[in-house]
């Protein structure tokens, strides 16, 4: 009958004991256990780690995609209300502009396309944050890669 | 001996306290999110504002349009067929199009989105070509404009500046 004991993980000590037991391989020592253990304890990191970074980088990916695509949405929106024509009013009737501002302003914004543009500003902080989010994410992984490597030789 | 009458007292005692709270992350959140609450609500403040403008100018555009047009909007001068910008407001503060009338002092521009718009040349709007200003009359029927101005009640916008833009 199983008790509730024997539903409880086991570390990967006490599992290592009882393999080396169960095969008949003798007690390494003190410092040998010792390095085989962490040995194994970077390799578990290493293989939950692996899933994450691959999903990391593919949401990265996923999120410059979407981005490419939010900039041309944008671009062919701005291009539709012609934003840019107003705005270039800046640079060749300054003053002009400067005198009216209020209905220079009111002209821009009545143009302006905002779904586009919060389209564009979405994708660009989400791009940012798992940019980020990945970045932090392989340079874990390349740590414990190079304690790996660092402990086979 | 301590002296509680000593108004320097207190203050001292609080100090680290009130130090605590400005300096602690809870306060650095609460900050965040009323200045991010005051940009929304100036945000939909402005956005209010542009609709209010927009909203007022199309409703007056489409009441005296048999007035600025001689007829009624759409295919056939049939009213309810032709919604300005297809459901949607037209812009109040300013236009860019291309002329099809100019009779001097009033310009008749149809917009990209295909509405016509009037508007009145008056004694304080600036007309620039180039890199010189020019008179209302020498604007002809299909120069490509910008137009920045001001809507008035009439359904008509009062320029303030007219770019005219080369071909």
């Amino acid at each position: 009958m199983q008790t509730a004991q024997d539903n409880k993980p086991i570390s990967l000590e006490v599992a290592l004991k009882k393999h080396l037991s169960q095969n008949r391989l003798g007690q390494p020592s003190g410092q040998l256990f010792g390095n085989i253990l962490s040995r194994l304890e970077i390799e578990k990191e290493l293989r939950a780690q692996k899933p994450k970074t691959w999903g990391a980088a593919a949401l990265v990916l996923g999120s410059l995609v979407l981005l490419v695509v939010a900039f041309n949405v944008s671009w062919q929106a701005f291009g539709q209300t012609q934003t840019f024509r107003y705005l270039s009013l800046l640079f060749t009737d300054f003053k002009t502009v400067m005198d009216n501002w209020q209905d220079y302003g009111f002209s821009v914004l009545e143009t302006l396309p905002l779904g586009a543009m919060a389209f564009l500003l979405g994708s660009a902080i989400a791009s940012l944050f798992l940019i980020d989010l990945s970045a932090r994410q392989i340079k874990n992984f390349r740590k414990l890669s190079h304690a790996e490597h660092s402990h086979s030789h | 001996m301590e002296n509680h009458n000593d108004p320097n007292t207190k203050p001292a005692e609080n100090q680290p306290l009130v130090h605590h709270f400005f300096r602690s992350k809870t306060f650095m959140v609460v900050v965040v999110i009323l200045a991010e609450l005051i940009l929304l609500m100036g945000a939909f403040n402005l956005g209010m504002k542009v609709a209010f403008h927009k909203a007022r100018y199309t409703y007056s555009w489409m009441s005296n349009y048999p007035n600025n047009f001689g007829m009624l909007p759409g295919p056939g001068g049939r009213f309810m067929d032709h919604n300005p910008g297809d459901h949607e407001f037209i812009n109040a503060n300013g236009v860019f199009g291309q002329i099809i009338s100019n009779n001097g002092s009033t310009l008749t521009i149809k917009g990209i989105d295909n509405n016509e718009k009037t508007v009145n040349v008056t004694g304080s709007t600036t007309i620039r070509k180039g890199f010189t200003d020019v008179k209302a009359t020498d604007l002809k029927p299909g120069d490509q404009v910008v137009v920045i101005g001001e809507a008035n009640d009439k359904g008509q916008i009062d320029a303030k500046l007219i770019r005219v833009l080369n071909p």
